[in-house]
């Protein structure tokens, strides 16, 4: 017998969205911020950074700093952007390092009561329209996913 | 805004915990639920004989209405339960869009078996849903 434990709607009064800049992200952000405002939540937008692993031998060095200079702006221009359209909610943004999809999954289980994140929204294979960090994230999240395709409208 | 969230019901342990989730957001955002059960394309079975389309049909409303969405009546939110048929995933998507549904509620598992963590009901409507999807993790974190 499987035992029926409720989900609480709201215990952290957080929001999280997970960003990478793109234009299914910033709709995926917009919908986050909606679902925030309505539920007089915080909205906590994620981006992770992570030095791509080029493999043995490999000659090139990743530029760290200048990596970690352009997610952080990626970070700034999403809550910017979303202050400026819903000025009625608290907006804070966050840079992790590492793998997207499991940082992602960390903070929100730990600090938010839903996650919402952008799907490709095409392509025939589940594992191709959700990419892979969604995909993460739909199997590994224990509080409940918001998709949002980039059609979805609100 | 959300006006109207739709979410599937089955009766299973799962879509109890979705409607529940269903219902507390429905309460802060003054939205309407839509409950919807699709009663797929198997007879159902019942002490070694099957019923007819007629009695199947029949019983599953009563299940809808007085069991699997008795919390939706107990809480006062203003509701629908709707009895579809076909292949769950076509009649949820198109009574969805006929209705203007800005947001689907689906568990990650109902009465399916198998050892994905996402039902196959679950994994398609992602897939097609123009609308967006929350989706439910099988059981609360801890703590």
């Amino acid at each position: 017998m499987t035992e029926i434990k409720n989900l609480d709607i709201q215990q952290k009064n957080v929001v999280v969205v997970g960003t990478d800049g793109s234009d299914a992200a910033s709709r995926a952000v917009s919908y986050g911020a909606t679902e925030a405002s309505v539920r007089g939540s915080k909205l906590l937008i994620v981006h992770s950074w992570f030095i791509p692993n080029f493999g043995y031998g490999s000659a090139y060095v990743a530029p760290i700093n200048e990596i970690e200079i352009a997610a952080q702006e990626v970070v700034d221009k999403a809550v910017e952007a979303t202050k400026e359209a819903f000025p009625g909610i608290e907006v804070k943004g966050k840079l992790l390092e590492g793998t997207p999809g499991v940082r992602l999954v960390e903070v929100a289980d730990k600090e938010a009561d839903i996650v919402v994140i952008g799907t490709r929204g095409h392509g025939s294979f589940t594992s191709l329209l959700l990419g892979s960090v969604s995909a993460y994230v739909l199997h590994h999240s224990n509080i409940p996913v918001l998709l949002v395709r980039p059609e979805a409208s609100h | 805004m959300i006006k109207r969230i739709l979410v599937g019901v089955d009766g299973s342990a799962n879509s109890l915990g979705a409607l529940n989730w269903t219902i507390a957001l429905a309460q802060q955002t003054n939205a309407e639920v839509m409950a919807v059960h699709a009663m797929g394309l198997k007879p159902i079975e019942e002490n070694g004989k099957f019923l007819s389309p007629e009695e199947a049909r029949h019983i599953t409303a009563e299940l809808l209405d007085s069991v699997w969405c008795a919390p939706l009546k107990n809480s006062g939110v203003k509701h629908q339960n709707l009895l579809l048929e076909g292949s769950p995933v076509t009649a949820l998507l198109e009574i969805a869009d006929e209705s203007a549904v800005d947001l689907i509620v689906v568990g990650t598992r109902g009465h399916s078996l198998g050892e994905a963590s996402i039902g196959s009901t679950a994994h398609r409507i992602i897939e097609e849903s123009k609308t967006p999807v929350v989706v439910l993790p099988p059981r609360p974190a801890d703590g």
